[in-house]
């Protein structure tokens, strides 16, 4: 990353961060001028909708001109494939570059579609030239890993996309399946992998979209020390099958591991979430919590805890009481705190607060009727009956 | 921590763009010494109600003959009315302006209450055929209701759905899987969809015109130009292979129109909307030449010249600093 990328990063951040304190009303537009005024001099930005319609334009394009090349070259063998496929990622690297280094305003969303087809035709180019070598599929995935997972790496690394970051811990826990005692191997990388991002996204001097990229590698290593430890994934097998030879048999977990496993069902989500309060650390707590949830989801399916409908409204209502009860707490709270917590907003999260209702409004939009047909049943019927968001479909 | 924002948090203090108070509190911030859960609650209380809806519609489903019509009725109705209770209970006088909600709630629990009247109403439609064949004007019957919902307590989101169901009435499904409008009956709900989506799109003007709520108008014309511009993508798609040359006219027209209009206006959420169906016309017209390799050359050319279009006309409309 260069020097004049990672000034930008932290003036993008710093920008960003200023945009959520104006929006939130801690500062007035005056302060947010001045703020604006002092970070690193940008030309005009493009902004959300225009960054979508540029990534998506990009990828169409550069994908279509892919396959005329394909097409009038006549290029069908593995080899001339993958080589062409590395090719054109390294080219599309090259193209990344500049577009991030000339282009008079950032982001624009074509660095983005550039970067992601070329990590993409990197990878598949690797997929493809071992497709000549005739290799198993459990074979080629440990082969493929390592390349994949340095190609999204470097890409997190130079770039500072986040996303590439936890791409590439995917493919390496995918690497660490591979092998004989594949859940304890992945329980370990991913542990190795999480302490290392934890240690590494305290450095000072990291540019922020480089700690991000650090914080969803740890992120997705939590997470998926989370996916080795439920119960349903021992029961199922379901890292096992990962490097699993066709033809070899399923894995099968002993009474041992089931216990261990819902031991750690029930204890991992509660960790997560302890050490997420204890530390006031967001990622932990929402992981937490997303790890109960999914816990209990487990638990419904195997202990049977009640009729479908009960459990979903019990749920619903217990999650909804308490949400309205902790805001209560923490707003009651000196100057709307307690324990360096607070239910205001102290970013742009307002901003984007419509969006959950208008998502769930149009989740659960009615169904149309047929005018033609009668009135819509509902017992047996699987779900048709429905209007004003009362969706049929359950 | 941030370290970032620490050292930007400084340094601001230092020129004197923040004041102390701002430093020390933007300082708590960035050391995580202040964290907001105020997302995470959103979101808690957005998956509860949609969970405790969601478990409604079950009990009813599973349990029609066990417990009686009365009984579900009433159950459901009494919910309702509960999260109706405290809705009016603790709601701000009417405006025509925006609203800002009392509490973190209010949106949501006014949510499930117009989601479970919509879940009674159906049930009782279908239970005791109030309407008999006409049965498709309870939805009309909802839309009015819920538009008198986000019209008082002044709700996006009931609007949204108010919409929905009205498009419903005459319908036309605004859920993707169920809103294809391709099947034995599509002409009909295409042309239904182009009617809904003008009146939707009249009505956004209205309310902007008459500065009644005036911050309603993105909802009703974004929903009426994706009713527009679906049924004319819909309808360039769904020949059953062949091309029809009218959708693909009408697609043309409103795609340009929206494109003009928005690029007046300076809408970018409209502009792109058109872009998109202008862009899927011009696919569905290259995919029906018969070019072979040449189509590829088209799709690219087509898809470079759309990102040219994008780059200069982006300059006009108004961008976040």
């Amino acid at each position: 990353m260069k020097p004049e990328w990672r000034a930008a990063d932290r003036g993008a951040e710093l920008l960003a961060a200023a945009r959520g304190w104006l929006a939130a009303g801690l500062i007035d537009e005056t302060t947010f001028g001045s703020i604006a005024a002092e970070g690193p001099t940008t030309g005009p930005r493009l902004g959300r909708t225009w960054r979508i319609l540029v990534f998506a334009c990009v990828v169409i394009g550069v994908s279509t001109s892919t396959a005329v090349a394909f097409l009038s070259f006549g290029l069908h063998e593995a080899t001339e494939v993958g080589c062409t496929l590395l090719l054109a990622g390294l080219a599309l690297a090259a193209v990344t570059e500049v577009v991030i280094d000339r282009c008079s305003f950032q982001p624009t969303g074509a660095e983005a579609a550039t970067s992601l087809l070329a990590t993409g035709y990197l990878c598949a180019g690797a997929f493809a030239l071992l497709d000549n070598l005739h290799l198993s599929w459990p074979e080629t995935l440990r082969l493929a890993c390592p390349w994949c997972a340095a190609v999204f790496a470097l890409a997190a690394w130079r770039w500072g996309f986040r996303l590439y970051g936890g791409a590439a811990a995917i493919f390496v826990l995918l690497l660490a399946a591979q092998f004989p005692g594949a859940r304890l191997a992945w329980i370990a990388t991913a542990s190795l992998l999480a302490a290392w991002a934890t240690a590494a996204a305290r450095g000072g001097g990291l540019a922020p979209s480089r700690r991000g990229s650090l914080e969803l590698v740890r992120i997705v290593s939590l997470a998926a020390i989370y996916a080795a430890v439920n119960y349903s994934s021992v029961d199922k097998g379901l890292i096992e099958e990962i490097g699993r030879a066709v033809g070899a048999p399923h894995h099968r977990a002993g009474r041992i591991s089931l216990l261990l496993a819902g031991a750690g069902s029930a204890l991992y989500p509660l960790g997560l979430l302890a050490r997420g309060l204890r530390s006031r650390d967001r990622a932990l707590i929402d992981l937490g919590i997303v790890a109960a949830g999914l816990s209990l989801a487990t638990a419904s399916v195997y202990l049977h805890l009640g009729p479908l409908w009960l459990v979903l409204a019990a749920s619903g209502g217990v999650l909804a009481g308490t949400s309205l009860l902790l805001e209560r707490w923490l707003r009651s709270g000196r100057d709307g705190e307690r324990f360096g917590f607070t239910a205001l907003p102290l970013g742009d999260e307002e901003r984007k607060k419509i969006l959950l209702p208008v998502a769930s409004a149009l989740a659960t939009t009615p169904e149309a009727p047929n005018p033609s047909a009668g009135p819509p049943g509902i017992a047996g019927t699987g779900g048709t009956f429905g209007g004003g968001g009362a969706d049929g479909t359950f | 921590m941030n370290h970032t924002l620490l050292d930007a948090v400084g340094r601001l203090r230092a020129r004197g763009t923040l004041t102390d108070d701002q430093a020390a509190f933007f300082g708590r911030m960035a050391r995580d010494e202040l964290v907001s859960v105020h997302p995470e609650l959103q979101v808690a209380l957005w998956i509860g109600v949609t969970m405790i809806a969601g478990g409604a519609g079950l009990l009813v489903k599973e349990n029609l003959a066990r417990l009686g019509p009365a009984t579900i009725g009433a159950g459901i109705g009494l919910a309702a009315a509960l999260c109706i209770w405290y809705v009016v209970r603790s709601a701000p006088p009417f405006s025509w302006g925006p609203v800002a909600s009392p509490s973190l709630a209010f949106d949501y629990v006014l949510l499930l209450g117009v989601l479970l009247i919509g879940t009674d109403l159906a049930y009782l439609e279908t239970r005791f055929k109030l309407l008999g064949p006409s049965w498709p004007w309870h939805l009309l019957l909802l839309s009015l209701l819920q538009t008198a919902f986000a019209f008082r307590y002044d709700s996006r989101a009931v609007l949204s759905l108010a919409l929905a169901s009205f498009a419903a009435w005459r319908g036309v499904a605004l859920s993707f899987p169920d809103g294809a409008m391709v099947g034995p009956r599509e002409q009909e709900i295409r042309v239904n969809a182009l009617l809904v989506g003008a009146l939707f799109l009249a009505a956004g003007a209205l309310a902007r015109r008459a500065g009644r709520k005036a911050h309603f108008e993105p909802t009703f014309g974004n929903l009426g130009l994706l009713l527009l511009l679906g049924a004319a993508v819909a309808g360039s798609y769904g020949g059953r292979g062949s091309l029809e040359s009218a959708w693909l006219v009408a697609l043309a027209a409103i795609a340009g129109a929206a494109i003009a209009l928005a690029y007046r206006a300076r809408r970018s959420d409209y502009f792109a909307q058109g872009v998109v169906a202008a862009y899927l016309g011009f696919l569905r017209v290259a995919t029906e030449l018969d070019l072979h390799v040449g189509r590829f050359y088209l799709v690219a050319a087509g898809s470079l010249g759309v990102l040219i279009l994008i780059l200069w006309a982006h300059r006009r409309f108004k961008e976040e600093p």
